[in-house]
């Protein structure tokens, strides 16, 4: 835990006035008859969020505030880009969705949900706004359509048992630290199993959102199920706020809980979990013919590449994570952006992407890129965050751990080079016009992925302050 | 002190974004952007003769919390390489397109395998020639299953996996050899001080680095991708393959053989390479295709670099690295020629060709001399590299050494049969459509001189090589 600062304490309402002005503009955007000005507002208001949370990770500034929230470069950092990841959202979700007015509103509370849980100070704040990152993304699915009822339902149902097993984690804990607050647990006391299972628990609990092995069968129907632009909040955004919340309970609560073998017990099953969720999520990846499906398990390995950085449990592994985490975003909000206007052209499987080049350009060398970068193939930055994930697994002497991701990536890029072999087949097809806002967040995303490629130096520093702010 | 080396790579990296941008004009974008490779090479050469040194480097910040830095550099052998890696793309951007087939992609895959080219050749440490040698390789997987030929779609299948595979190996001996050695030092000449690791993880950096690279030179029994990538692949994209794809293995062997663990397995590898290049010669016999025929040709002379190099003597070295520089020149030749036959006479498959040699005359005595160039006949300039190779051969292994050379005979004779039967028995006479222009005759006199240039002058390389 990097030591507080005074004197800044105005800084918060940089980010607290815009997400407030959110909510409320949200809530009031559902009386309003057009979706152009709700439109403008959300993202107008997302976008100053995220300027002026990146802004706060800049400065570097730490205070608590009111023992639920802190202001650290941790959360202000993760903050920023899940703001911006959710403004590229908002910007493809225009003229495609239905009622953008109740779509907006719910945004604005998945954003709320997003600031308590990256600038948490206790636990319960994390439990709150996971609840309201589900339950909300739950109705966007549900108000899409009445073909979209099953995937809604299957997210709220899973949503509500993980709030169940959280809280269950949260009550082994209470009576040894009754704020719950993301510290070491000062009066720990040796042996405990309690505390095991506690551990076990958040994992699960948690695991449900962010794709960890055992929990994550239901992400291809829902992500499939749901509309495109929703699968991308759900893939971009949602599934970094539990991989935060991960990180945040895992690298402060339990940090030195119950040493084996010199490393925290969090890193052994971390361990298990990272190896599961890749192979699961890599071979299943293989047999897929619709390109959203593909994606949906592609998004799964991933996950597990992320866990890799959190199984060394050092300040390299937190680190790498913490990149990863933002690379994934783009990456994934990117190429979730093409499916969702593909879809709107009636083209879902591998056979109805053949022949993207010819009748798209720009939009099947984007998806290229983004799916380079997925597999690892530098200059992108799946590259370097991969490099720095495994080289964190080498460090702490799980090089059997590295070699297991370099397996999956090495698997991975027989179902990407499957995509780009169909989008660059010679087919005679009439051309397809890209939406304006889709080319936007297509080209964010690939600026992105080959700028912070060929020179990640700024990012790791970024990330690597803000593993610092964990206090690891 | 201009920076020339950072230049090389980052030039292309400008004409990259021109062609993107600019809806014409690629294809001249492309080679002006190969000329400028071309003359920065030569600068760089004139400054390393001038300073009496092929060693010059220059160093970058990179991603300094891992203290990995952007370094640059070169020595005798990626000088070399250089030379003919940059020769072969001008050609090729000059006049491999000659059926003028999509020049916007074909142009932009050009350019970004020249960045992917010169950076390997260039990269002073295990980081950056990971990336360089990843982007070598994305752009002709592009230009096979993109720009290919009929079969492009598994060719450039097979060809992605396996040197993905080896890349993935690569990554994995990086890893080791970023956490063994001493100070988290990546830089290639420290694999040649890797005596104070333990002597599993040497063996093992050496293992996985050899198979990647073995994987990419080729040699048997890893060598299924190439024939079918060769072929299949536009005319571009077999030049660029053969002349300076496979040269990334070689380029990577000897920077291995620099490792101390290298010489306990030199003579089970020499022995694989020997294997390695019987079994392609005979290969050769049961092909019908051109490009196929000349693909396997690549194996041969590979494995017999690799021979030389697996001698671990100075002969053997520099002969391994001449052989690289005239290979990729006769190579690329002979696939130009190739692909003016197929671009003339739409169809590679030699048992219907017919009088080759009366309706293209030019190609086919172009197509003759290239083999003359690839088998080592005097005068060009494998000669010289075979005359090194196997006198370093004969003083490692005595008279075993020799025997490889019986494989390039072998390919020889099965390569004049071929010519013989289809290029000059002129009975019948398969009809003509097409013709070749201005741009394809530059380009075989380019290569045709630079191989005569260096068989009957040896002493201009040979001055860098010793140095």
């Amino acid at each position: 835990m990097i030591p507080y600062t005074t004197g800044q304490e105005w800084v918060i309402y940089l980010v607290a006035i815009p997400v407030a002005l959110l909510v409320i503009s949200g809530i009031l955007s559902t009386f309003s008859k057009s979706s152009r000005l709700p439109f403008i507002l959300t993202a107008a208001l997302l976008a100053v969020s995220a300027m002026s949370s990146l802004y706060i990770a800049y400065t570097g500034v730490a205070f608590p505030l009111i023992h639920v929230l802190q202001v650290n470069s941790f959360g202000s950092l993760l903050f920023g880009f899940l703001a911006f990841g959710m403004f590229m959202v908002e910007l493809i979700s225009y003229k495609h969705t239905e009622s953008l007015q109740h779509f907006n509103m719910l945004l604005s509370f998945v954003a709320f949900g997003a600031f308590l849980v990256t600038y948490a100070y206790s636990m319960i704040a994390i439990l709150a706004g996971i609840e309201t990152v589900i339950l909300a993304t739950a109705f966007m699915i549900l108000i899409s359509g009445k073909k979209y009822v099953e995937p809604a339902l299957k997210l709220f149902l899973l949503g509500a048992i993980a709030t169940a097993i959280f809280t269950m984690a949260l009550a082994l804990l209470f009576p040894y630290d009754s704020a719950l607050s993301l510290t070491q647990i000062a009066s720990l006391p040796a042996g405990k199993f309690l505390f095991g299972l506690s551990l076990v628990l958040f994992v699960a609990a948690l695991s449900v959102e962010s794709a960890g092995f055992p929990f994550n069968f239901w992400i291809p129907d829902v992500y499939e199920g749901a509309p495109g632009n929703i699968t991308a909040l759900l893939a971009g955004v949602n599934k970094k706020i539990a991989f935060i919340a991960i990180l945040e309970i895992l690298a402060s609560v339990f940090a030195f809980y119950g040493s084996l073998g010199g490393s925290a017990l969090y890193s052994h099953v971390m361990l298990i979990v990272a190896t599961l969720t890749m192979f699961f999520g890599n071979l299943a990846a293989l047999a897929q013919k619709s390109v959203k499906r593909l994606l949906a398990y592609s998004s799964i390995s991933q996950a597990g590449y992320i866990f890799i950085g959190i199984a060394s449990a050092t300040h390299l592994g937190i680190e790498a994570s913490i990149f990863y985490i933002i690379a994934h975003m783009f990456m994934i909000i990117g190429a979730f952006a093409i499916v969702f206007w593909l879809e709107s052209n009636n083209a879902r499987t591998l056979d109805e992407y053949s022949g993207l080049y010819g009748r798209n350009s720009f939009a099947a060398i984007g998806l290229t890129v983004l799916m380079l970068s997925m597999a690892g193939i530098p200059p992108l930055v799946g590259f370097a965050g991969k490099f720095l994930l495994f080289s964190s697994a080498v460090y702490a002497n799980q090089a059997y751990l590295a070699f297991i991701g370099i397996v999956n990536s090495f698997i991975s890029i027989y179902y990407y080079a499957k995509v780009i072999n169909q989008m660059f087949q010679r087919k005679e097809a009439k051309r397809l016009y890209l939406d304006k806002n889709i080319a936007i967040v297509l080209g964010i995303s690939i600026v992105f992925v080959i700028i912070i490629g060929i020179y990640p130096q700024s990012m790791i520093s970024l990330a690597s302050a803000a593993a610092s702010a964990l206090g690891i | 002190m201009i920076p020339l080396l950072l230049l090389m790579v980052a030039l292309p990296v400008l004409f990259l974004a021109m062609i993107g941008v600019l809806k014409r004009y690629s294809s001249l974008i492309a080679t002006i952007s190969s000329i400028t490779g071309l003359a920065l090479t030569l600068a760089v050469i004139a400054t390393a003769i001038m300073g009496s040194s092929p060693n010059i480097s220059e160093n970058y910040g990179y991603i300094t919390s891992l203290n990995i830095g952007f370094n640059l550099r070169t020595n005798a052998a990626s000088l070399v390489l250089l030379l003919m890696s940059s020769i072969v793309i001008f050609i090729t951007a000059l006049s491999g397109n000659i059926s003028k087939d999509r020049e916007r992609i074909a142009s932009l895959l050009l350019v970004l395998f020249q960045i992917g080219a010169t950076g390997i050749f260039l990269s002073g440490n295990l980081f950056i020639f990971f990336i360089f040698w990843d982007i070598g390789v994305i752009a002709p997987f592009f230009m096979i299953n993109v720009l290919g030929s009929a079969n492009r779609k598994t060719a450039s299948y097979k060809f992605i996996l396996y040197e993905i595979f080896a890349s993935a190996l690569l990554l994995f001996a990086i890893l080791l050899m970023y956490f063994y050695s001493p100070g988290h030092s990546l830089s290639i000449s420290a694999l040649a001080s890797t005596s104070t690791m333990p002597v599993g993880i040497q063996e093992s950096i050496f293992l996985l680095l050899f198979i990647a690279f073995m994987i990419n030179m080729p040699i048997f029994p890893l060598h299924a991708w190439l024939p079918d990538a060769h072929s299949e692949a536009s005319t571009q994209g077999s030049m660029v393959l053969s002349g300076i794809l496979t040269k990334f293995g070689g380029f990577g062997m000897l920077i291995i053989f620099a490792m101390p663990i290298a010489k306990s397995y030199a003579g089970i590898i020499a022995l694989l390479a020997a294997i390695s290049a019987f079994y392609a010669a005979f290969l050769i016999m049961r092909q019908s295709d051109i490009k196929r025929i000349v693909a396997h040709t690549t194996i041969v002379e590979m494995s017999i670099i690799m021979f030389a190099i697996a001698t671990l003597t100075v002969p053997g070295t520099s002969g391994s690295i001449y052989g690289m520089f005239a290979h990729g020149l006769a190579v690329a030749m002979l696939f130009l020629a190739a692909g003016a036959v197929e671009h003339i006479f739409h169809d590679r498959n030699i048992n219907i060709l017919k009088g080759i040699s009366h309706n293209a005359k030019l190609t086919a005595y172009i197509f003759l001399i290239g083999i003359f160039a690839i088998t080592g006949v005097p005068l060009t300039a494998s000669f010289i590299a075979d005359v090194f190779m196997f006198i370093g051969a004969i003083s490692a292994f005595g008279l075993f050494g020799i025997v490889p050379l019986f494989s390039l005979v072998l390919m020889g004779a099965f390569m004049y049969f071929v010519i013989n039967k289809s290029f000059f028995a002129n009975k019948e006479r398969t009809s003509a459509d097409g013709f070749i222009t201005v741009r394809q005759k530059i380009g075989y006199s380019v290569l045709l001189s630079a191989l005569f240039l260096f068989g009957i002058l040896p002493f201009i390389l040979l001055k860098l090589i010793n140095a």
